[in-house]
């Protein structure tokens, strides 16, 4: 089967002023694809900024991450933006969406990034107004939508691209239970109908469970 | 006590935390400072110029008629051309004083051989301390004895001729008549001895004893003027009554006295005052936006405060000190450049026209200028700062002040329509004299405002419009920038500034370029070469003039501005109106009559009775037709004109209408008064026939003799000072503007490093977000210029409206080259701006910002 993602012996350490933090030690695994990922663990444990750096948004002090066979190291910054465009698609807790921008403008984003002509993906993007069920909400600001709405915003422009792995940092943490369950139907759907590798940050072992492995960290380790 | 106690230390905790703050924020607490010094430089400039300005042509009349208010001189009938005094009787405590006075026109051999122009000033001491008093530098002895070949000089003459008390002077009186003076006492610069600009700098006075003065003529016992000051300036009218009874046969007039002067000079006050509304629109606007960053800044920590136990009124109260200490610091360092900007405004007007400067202003000036910064950062600062606190602790605390929604949103609507209201209704309203000019400059402002109002729904408008033209020139990142500025607040804060920047340099420059063309157009139309004014001059002056040699043929015309009225209107019927005593009137001035050829035709029929010629633009403006009669208020009283012709006025020297010149004699009541033209025989200097014919009218009381030439440049000159320093002014504006963009993009970075984070998380790469950052920067500034070429073009019209009523007409219009300006200029500045922030852009650390709300 083939590997979504590799980490290889990867440390990060932060500086705190003179001090320097260990958050990651020397971890190892891989992601295969079409695998739904849950990374579980404690509060400060390192799930965030191991993402990110799955993600290429930050480096790792010491080791190799692979992405679909491609060392993120060796990638100029280009190279790296073009991979987040197109292989790539992020969710965050706090849904990150460009606040002036209208529901269909923040998640066209990644085509206009990539020099797409916008119009040739009306298609693509109706169909996943559909999916994530916001149809009647294409010309509203995040303003005007609630927390779930704007997260469904979030998991659509991620899907845009027709990325091959979706990484999500507690995409629900933010979210009441009901619309919680509402999401994670919806990446579950995602996962199984269009084969995307998902990788999800949560605390929540309800939500791990929509999942088919969970990683759990501690001290900057798996256990 | 305790209370108090601990109320103190959490005003001092505040205390230390605003100052904190303000030193984190230095670009933006000078920005403030920056902002209210240079409103209230301008507002102390603005308002103490025409202060300034009458004290120094006060100062400068003094050369030449002392403190007198009245002067007599013979009339037309005298033979001598002199006057004697006579005995004031009663009435003599009517007035300050009487005193006689003989002038000599002389030249002044230098050592090396080269001539200078001496005004030989008669007068006695006693006399003298009167009219014009002159400290003496190195006395001599001429207060114990001033006669005989004696003369003041003054000590700038003194030096740069090495003269000291006891030397001789050669001077020429005529071909034959050479006298020898002696330096009786060196004066200082003041006074007569003033150099002024108003004679170039270059006639240089000097006293003689009176009866030294009175010894070279033939009746030894008469004056040439009588000078007067009245005892009580407002009864001048009687006092003129009284004196023409007195001196029968002689003329009677007033000299400029201190509120002829203020009257002339009060329409400067206008551009600077439309420029200080500029200043101070842009600083409100500055100054409130930045109060806006402030507060949302300061809110979680003011509440932070407010929750454990500072009072509403504490919190309200550092805000408050802390706009006063902007409100000072501004002021205080307003007020001081303020007098040096009015001291180098006084210097670039005078320096055109050579001559010292002198600056004098009403001390309480400083202390308005003081106020009104105070004020003005106070008010604008105090919104903000109200909303604000209007907000709950608690929503604060749970920070969701963020996202306000928007309230009202046809409240700014009504504004506007309020403000278009006005700046439509006020001119209609009040219509005359001196309130058109200000309902029209007040409803320039309204225009301004109400454009102001517009600005963000316009703005969304044509960035929707030109999505598609950026999208073609840039791609998808122009697409996006575009989409990123449109419903973004810093978007339109910096809109509005380079707005009210744009407007106060467009309207400025078009001004100018418009003088300047109609001075040359002017002057186009003038076909001679030397133009003569003499006053109290008669036939046999200009029989005398005639002399001269190198003149070639002379043209006699009369001149009047103002003089003709339509019958119940309190404004001119026409700006000015030309009496034509000579066929070649009409060759002199390039008048083109509308069909007709025959100048001679033309003229004889003017002679017939009251007949005019009018310039089409008055027969536009009155709807007028060929054949009509005109009733019109003159000085003479009621007079029909009928109309006989029209001529295009465009290339005619700005004359509005022409009649006989007999007719615009007997209509002003002008007799003393005789306008000359003249053309020089080819191959002969003009100046060489302007020192000949002022040889010839030295005698009389007052006259010019220019060059076109000179006359020419003297003009170009003079609009140029006036163009240069309100330059100065709106470029001082258009700075103001341009550190206020710079300092809204910094903050709108600050709140944008989010976004920037996002975008990378989605898959920009860096260099398609430099690429962003100056195409945002490049499409504010292009939208910015637009509607700030588009509000000018409105102000230029209302002004040209404006000007119109007050009986300036020019035409304004929008030249290329300031239309291209205004954009380079405007996209130059947000460019600028974006440098610092394109290059804090790669700081950005994405994970911290996408990590947290
Ligand atoms: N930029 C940074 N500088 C210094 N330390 C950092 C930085 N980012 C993260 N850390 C530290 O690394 C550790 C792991 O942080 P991370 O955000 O990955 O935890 P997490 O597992 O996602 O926690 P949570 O469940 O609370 O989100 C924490 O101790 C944090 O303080
Ligand atoms: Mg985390």
């Amino acid at each position: 089967m083939d590997i979504a993602v590799s980490v290889k012996n990867v440390c990060k350490n932060f500086m705190l002023g003179e001090e320097e933090v260990k958050v990651l030690k020397e971890l190892t695994f891989d992601i295969k694809k079409g695998e739904f990922v849950s990374l579980m663990g404690p509060s400060g444990s390192g799930k965030s900024t191991l993402l990110y750096l799955i993600g290429g948004l930050d480096e790792p002090t010491m080791g190799q991450i692979l992405v679909n066979n491609k060392e993120l190291k060796t990638m100029k910054d280009l190279e790296e933006s073009i991979m987040r465009r197109r292989e790539l698609g992020f969710v965050f807790q706090f849904y990150n969406l460009i606040p002036n921008l209208n529901v269909e403008d923040n998640i066209m984003l990644p085509i206009l990034l990539d020099g797409k002509n916008p119009k040739k993906y009306e298609k693509d993007l109706n169909d996943i107004l559909k999916l994530v069920g916001l149809e009647d909400r294409r010309y509203h600001t995040p303003r005007e939508l609630s927390g779930g709405q704007q997260q469904r915003v979030a998991i659509a422009r991620a899907l845009i691209n027709d990325p091959d792995i979706i990484m999500a940092d507690e995409p629900i943490g933010n979210l009441d239970s009901v619309t919680g369950t509402e999401i994670m139907e919806l990446f579950k759907r995602i996962n199984v109908e269009k084969n995307k590798t998902i990788i999800q940050v949560t605390h929540s072992e309800n939500a791990a469970k929509y999942g088919n492995r969970i990683i759990r960290l501690k001290d900057g380790r798996i256990l | 006590m305790r209370r108090r106690g601990e109320s103190r230390s959490i005003m001092g905790i505040l205390l230390k935390f605003t100052m904190r703050n303000i030193k984190e924020h230095k670009f933006r607490t000078f920005l403030i400072i920056l902002s209210i010094a240079l409103s209230v430089m301008l507002f102390f400039a603005s308002f103490s110029i025409s202060d300034a300005l009458s004290a120094m042509f006060m100062e400068n009349i003094k050369t030449f008629i002392g403190t007198s208010e009245v002067a007599v001189y013979a009339g037309p009938m005298s033979e001598s051309g002199l006057v004697t005094l006579k005995d004031l009787g009663e009435d003599a405590d009517r007035f300050e004083y009487q005193i006689g006075s003989v002038d000599y026109s002389v030249k002044y051999q230098k050592k090396d051989k080269s001539k200078a122009d001496i005004h030989l000033r008669g007068f006695s001491l006693e006399d003298l301390a009167k009219i014009n008093p002159i400290t003496l530098v190195d006395p001599g002895d001429v207060e114990n004895n001033f006669s005989g070949k004696t003369a003041i000089i003054s000590a700038d003459f003194a030096e740069e001729n090495h003269l000291q008390v006891g030397d001789s002077m050669k001077f020429i009186f005529s071909e034959d008549d050479t006298k020898v003076f002696r330096v009786g006492a060196i004066g200082e610069n003041r006074g007569y001895f003033k150099k002024s600009f108003m004679s170039d700098g270059e006639t240089v006075n000097m006293i003689i004893p009176i009866k030294t003065a009175q010894n070279f003529m033939e009746t030894k016992s008469a004056y040439q003027l009588i000078y007067l000051k009245t005892a009580d300036e407002k009864n001048i009218e009687q006092d003129l009554e009284f004196l023409q009874t007195l001196y029968k046969g002689d003329y009677v007039e007033k000299t400029i006295t201190k509120g002829e002067i203020d009257a002339q000079i009060r329409p400067i006050r206008v551009p600077f005052l439309f420029m200080l509304t500029l200043v101070v629109l842009i600083s409100v606007f500055i100054i409130y936006t930045s109060f806006k960053v402030i507060m949302l800044e300061r809110l979680p920590i003011l509440g932070t405060f407010r929750s454990i136990g500072a009072t509403k009124r504490m919190t309200n109260t550092i805000m408050i000190v802390e706009c006063f200490l902007y409100g000072m610091i501004g002021s205080v360092a307003g007020t001081i450049l303020g007098t040096f900007a009015l001291s180098m405004v006084m210097k670039v007007m005078v320096s055109s026209f050579g001559g010292d400067v002198t600056l004098d202003y009403p001390q309480v000036n400083l202390l308005y200028a003081f106020l009104f910064g105070i004020t003005l950062s106070t008010i604008s600062a105090i919104i903000p700062i109200a909303k604000t606190t209007k907000i709950p602790v608690k929503e604060i605390l749970l920070n969701i002040v963020e996202g306000t929604k928007r309230k009202r949103p046809y409240l700014r609507f009504i504004i506007a329509f309020l403000f278009i209201i006005a700046a439509y209704a006020l001119p209609k309203v009040l219509s005359t004299g001196m309130m058109a000019a200000a309902s029209g400059g007040l409803s320039i402002v309204c225009a301004i405002v109400a454009a102001i109002c517009f600005i963000p729904y316009l703005s969304d408008m044509l960035l929707t419009v030109s999505e598609r033209l950026f999208g073609a020139l840039f791609g998808n990142i122009g697409r996006i920038a575009l989409k990123n500025l449109k419903g973004n607040k810093s978007t339109y804060d910096n809109v509005i500034l380079l707005v009210i920047g744009l407007t106060s340099i467009v309207t400025i420059s078009v001004l100018g370029d418009a003088m300047e063309r109609e001075t040359l157009a002017y002057f186009d139309a003038m076909h001679y070469d030397v133009s003569v004014t003499l006053y109290g001059g008669t036939q046999t002056s200009v029989q005398r003039v005639l002399t001269v040699k190198g003149i070639d043929d002379i043209i006699n015309y009369e001149e009047s501005w103002g003089g003709y009225k339509i019958n119940g209107e309190e404004r001119s019927f026409v700006s000015s109106a030309y009496g034509a005593n000579d066929a070649q009137f009409f060759d002199y001035f390039q008048v083109d009559v509308l069909d007709t050829e025959d100048d001679e035709a033309i003229y004889e029929k003017l002679l017939n009775g009251r007949n005019m010629i009018l310039s089409t633009k008055v027969q536009e403006k009155y709807g007028l037709t060929l054949d009509q009669e005109v009733h019109l208020e003159t000085e003479a009283g009621n007079k029909d004109y009928r109309i006989i012709g029209f001529f295009n006025e465009s290339k005619s020297a700005g004359m509005s209408m022409i009649t006989s010149g007999k007719n615009v004699r007997h209509d002003t009541k002008n007799y003393d008064k005789i306008s000359l033209a003249i053309r020089v025989q080819p191959g002969v200097d003009p100046d060489m026939v302007v020192s000949g014919i002022e040889q010839k009218a030295s005698q009389l009381p007052y006259y010019r003799v220019d060059t076109l030439k000179q006359l020419r440049a003297d003009y170009l000159q003079e609009n140029q000072m006036i163009v240069t320093v309100l330059g100065i002014f709106s470029a001082a504006t258009a700075f103001i503007g341009s550190i206020g963009v710079m300092n809204n993009f910094m903050v709108s970075f600050l709140s944008r490093r989010k976004s920037f984070a996002i975008l990378t998380s989605v898959g920009m790469s860096r260099k398609q977000r430099k690429k962003l950052i100056w195409i945002e920067a490049a499409a504010a500034g292009f939208i910015g210029s637009i509607f700030g070429l588009v509000t000018g073009f409105i102000i230029i019209k209302m002004v040209g409206v404006l000007l119109e009523k007050i009986g300036a007409s020019i035409s304004l219009m929008l030249t290329p080259m300031i239309v291209v300006g205004a954009i380079v200029g405007a996209v130059s500045v947000c460019l600028l701006a974006s440098v610092s922030v394109a290059r804090q852009s790669s700081g950005i650390s994405v994970l911290e910002e996408l990590k947290y709300e």
